[in-house]
Formats: structure tokens, sequence, C-alpha cells
């Protein structure tokens, strides 16, 4: 077999000269942003036990794990997203009347088997907003995800904006329990003529709705926000962000939430070319609360390899 | 002027059809010409990239192609779970099991071997049914690996089936169903949603062409691509 020399894994990188140099700059200023909005570095294990992490997965997040057994026996896992390792390692140490706590993270992360030409390795950095409930701290934590990207030279930025569960909510009545779901997840997969003939035998009001779902694009003063309840945050969220130059956003009720411990919020931030989404973020109520620490959480992060070149 | 929308084009067996469906109105695309694996069409606003069939995934998912078309075979076998608006009725075919016919059972003691080129699908298929199945990895000709001792069975694609009896072998069992799907990446799908909407409806529309209309009938494979 020919000795590996030069080649790397699959999905694996290395950087050096003036491409280190810019990443590393990119990060720098983003850092600086993060300091000066008060955020504070937390820094957490590269690889840690996977029991901890494991009930916060999905069955495609668990796969994508890299994980061994130490000398003890244990099973550990590489780093593969820094929230739940943030959570496991935060909670203990928040205190009860700490009204709202914000943090920052920068490091690798290792994903397996994540699709043909994807990266494995990605350095991410990424911010938290814990203790504060509801769209003010949503929007501040969106509102930080593009401060950042502008510092690191993204300024053009399109901006979508789903909510766990809204989709089926919006389905009923027509709709419930696991019909809802079954539609909401073809409605996802934007299957348009499938839909739309099911729909069609329902009501024709019912599938022009389920239409507007599927396309997505939704105007933060559509009358479908306001049948929800997180429609009002969303909506703020959407207007807050569009006054921004540079900025256009969407609600896109049709897009998949990317982590599965997102409860309520979250978005996806695209930059002007490529096909993947360069940040992403959302709220995660329920995850301090498994460790020990209630504690309402949002937060993004950002790959680097999405904006160094840019 | 906006940028043209990149369509990945598979040159495998959906080619023939698609490239009929393209040919009708209003798209109305005329056969590509010599051998560019990047074909434009400026007065359509279009860019095709001629690809494999299983890479069209990897061009679409990763925004070198706005969208494409792929049969769910290979969306499957790559777990893609890009959007998909469209289902074609073209180019439809069946992922199944075969054996050679009037074979005697395989020995018991030791797992299938299986030949195919769909592994993830045919170990997904083996581990629903609870049966020990050794898959072996083949590119291509699958139909020959049990009559060289390579394989008990073969899990591939039929479609009228004559390629499988001319190889001597019967299908044992349908996996699944097997139809071309557009993909489009998501975020061609936050830049140009309305774009890429007017478009999937357009391709919806020539779907829908009657026969009888010019460039109508059915989609049946030119004599070469569009």
């Amino acid at each position: 077999m020919t000795p590996r020399r030069v080649s790397l894994p699959a999905g694996a990188a290395a950087y050096v000269f003036g491409e280190a140099t810019r990443r590393r700059a990119a990060e720098e200023k983003i850092v600086e942003r993060l300091r000066a909005a008060g955020y504070r570095e937390a820094i957490v294990p590269s690889a840690d036990y996977l029991a901890p992490y494991a009930p916060h997965l999905n069955a495609r997040e668990e796969r994508e794990l890299y994980r061994f057994v130490d000398r003890q026996g244990d099973t550990l896992a590489l780093r593969a997203d820094f929230t739940i390792a943030l959570a496991r390692h935060l909670a203990a140490r928040l205190t009860e009347d700490a009204e709202a706590t914000r943090v920052f993270y920068r490091g690798e992360v290792l994903r397996g088997g994540a699709g043909e030409g994807s990266t494995a390795e990605s350095y991410h950095v990424g911010a938290e907003l814990l203790g504060v409930p509801g769209p003010p701290a949503d929007l501040e934590i969106a509102r930080c995800c593009l401060d950042v990207l502008a510092a690191a030279g993204v300024e053009r930025v399109h901006v979508i904006l789903g909510a766990v569960g809204a989709l089926e909510a919006l389905l009923a009545p027509e709709r419930t329990g696991k019909e809802a779901g079954d539609l909401a997840r073809r409605i996802s997969q934007r299957r348009l003529a499938e839909t739309a003939s099911e729909a069609a035998r329902v009501s024709p009001e019912f599938a022009r709705r389920v239409r507007r779902l599927l396309e997505g694009g939704l105007p933060p003063d559509d009358p479908l926000l306001a049948r929800l309840p997180a429609g009002e945050g969303l909506a703020a969220v959407a207007r807050g962000l569009s006054r921004r130059p540079g900025c256009e956003v969407a609600v896109d009720l049709a897009e998949p939430a990317s982590r599965s411990y997102y409860t309520g919020f979250f978005f996806a931030v695209y930059g002007a070319t490529g096909g993947e989404p360069i940040a992403r973020g959302g709220r995660y109520d329920g995850l301090y609360a498994a460790f020990g620490a209630a504690r309402p959480a949002v937060g993004f992060s950002l790959g680097l390899e999405g904006i160094a070149g840019s | 002027m906006s940028a043209p929308l990149t369509f990945a084009f598979p040159k495998g067996r959906i080619a023939g059809p698609l490239a009929a469906l393209l040919a009708r109105p209003p798209l109305a695309i005329a056969p590509f010409a010599g051998r560019s694996l990047i074909v434009d069409v400026e007065e359509k606003g279009l860019r095709f990239l001629i690809l494999k069939d299983f890479d069209v995934p990897t061009y679409v998912r990763r925004g070198a192609a706005d969208l494409g078309v792929v049969g769910s075979d290979v969306l499957s076998e790559t777990e893609c779970n890009l959007p998909r608006p469209l289902e074609f009725p073209f180019g439809r075919c069946r992922f199944s099991l075969l054996a050679p016919a009037a074979a005697p059972p395989p020995p018991e003691g030791r797992a299938l071997r299986v030949a195919t080129k769909y592994v993830r699908l045919a170990r997904d298929f083996f581990d629903r049914k609870g049966i020990a199945a050794d898959i072996v990895t083949l590119s291509g000709s699958v139909e020959l690996a049990p009559r060289m001792g390579l394989a008990d069975f073969v899990a591939d694609l039929v479609d009228t089936g004559e390629t499988m009896r001319a190889n001597g072998l019967e299908e044992v069992e349908k996996i699944c169903d097997v139809a071309p799907q557009l993909v489009v990446n998501r975020g061609a799908l936050a830049r140009r949603r309305r774009e890429i909407f007017a478009f999937v409806e357009r391709l919806e529309g020539m779907l829908e062409v009657s026969p009888d209309d010019p460039g109508g009938g059915p989609c049946s494979p030119p004599n070469s691509l569009p």
C-alpha cells in the first residue's frame, strides 16, 4: 500500500501560508466583534464521553460522530458540535441569579458521513445567549451573527427564518397528528405536485395555504404568521433584520431545522454564492435543563470555511 | 441581467426522455452539439452541466448547480435530502432483487452474497428483512456476477427486464420504485426563490402538454442529447 505521505483523509483539510493567515485574520475579526458585544470565551474538550450527548442527537447526527473506546473502556466521541458540549460543561457553573450569560467558542468540529463532497472537518466560531427567552434574544443573536459575518467581510446575505413545529401547526385543523406530520415532511421536501393534489382534495383554501408554505418566502406581515403562537416573534425578528443593508430576509416554514435540539426559532444564513449556509442558529430551550440548569438558550455558529474566502 | 440557472443534466438512462421534455415548448431547447460538458442556452437563461447520474446530488448540494434531475435510487443511495419539487412521469423503473433463473438455493450457514452498485439500499433492504448479506460492490455489469460465481443475487434497476432475462436472471422481489426527481439547491432557493419556482412551474406545464400539441407526445428518447 502506498504510504499516505501527503494525501489527507476524505474531508480533512490543512491550511498554510496565505490561506492560514486569511483564516486566522477572519477568526480574529469575528472574535474581536464578539468580545466587544460582551461575549466571553468558553473552551470545551475536543473529545468527550458519548453517553451524555446521545439523547440529544437524532440517528443521522449520531452516525456522523467519530467515536472510539478509551483505555478504561468508555466510548468517546470527537467534538461534532459545540452547543451540547457547552451545555454539559456550563450548566453546573451557571448561578441561579444570572440574568443573561453571553459566551462564545471556537475550534474544530468533525462530522463524518456528511455526504459526498462535504467537509468532515470544519472550524466553527459561535456564540450563545443564555437565560433570556423570546424574540428579543432571538433578534440579538441573529444580529450578532450578521455583525460578525460583516466583520469578516461578508456583507450580502440571505437569511431564512423558520420555527420548529410551525408547519404542522399551520396545517391544522384540516390535518393534525400523524397526518399533519406526514404532509409537513413532504412540504419540507417541496414535493409540489404530490402535496398540491392532496391539499386540493381538502379545499381550495387549504391548497393555497399548502402552496404558500411550500414555496416559502413569507413577508413579516403575512397573515399566516399571525396564526402561529410564535408568529409575532418570528415577524419581529424578520422586521429587525430586514432593515440591515445587504440583508434579504424570508420566513420559510418549510425549511427543516438543522439540529434536532432546536425547540423554536431557527435561522440559516446564505452568502452571495455557494450551496450551503455559511451560518446557522436557533433556540434550544430544553438543552440546559437536561444538564441540570433550566435556562432558555439561543445561539449560532458559522464555519470559517464558508466565509474566509468570501 | 441575472446569472443563468445552472441545471445538472444526467447523462445516464434518464437523458433521453429528459432531453425530449426540454425540447418541448416553451423551453424548446435544441439538441446540444459537440462534446462540451457545459452547454449555455443564453436566450433561455440556462446553463447545463452534463454529469454522471451519481454526481448530480453532489453538484446540486454544494451549489455548483442550482437544480438538477436525478433518480430517486441515487438520492436514496447518497442519503441526499435536497428539496425535490417535481417527480417525472418518464424513466420510471424499480430496484429489485434478482437471482439466476431456476438456480438452487444458496447454501445455508453463510451470508447471502449480493452484487450491486447500490450498497446502502441493498444493505437497508436485508437489514429490514433480518437476513445477513455480504454485499459485493460493483460499478456496472452486475448481472454477470452470479454467472461468474461472485454472488448469489443481484440488486439492480429493472426497467423492461430485457437485460435481466438476457443474462439468465429473474426478479425475486421488488425493493422499491424508482422515479426521476427535480432537485434544488437550498442556497439557490434562498437567493432565487421566485425564479426557481417559476422554472418548476414551467417544467410542470411542459409535462402536461397534450400529445396532439406541437412538440407534445410522450417523452421518448431522441437520437441525441438535447
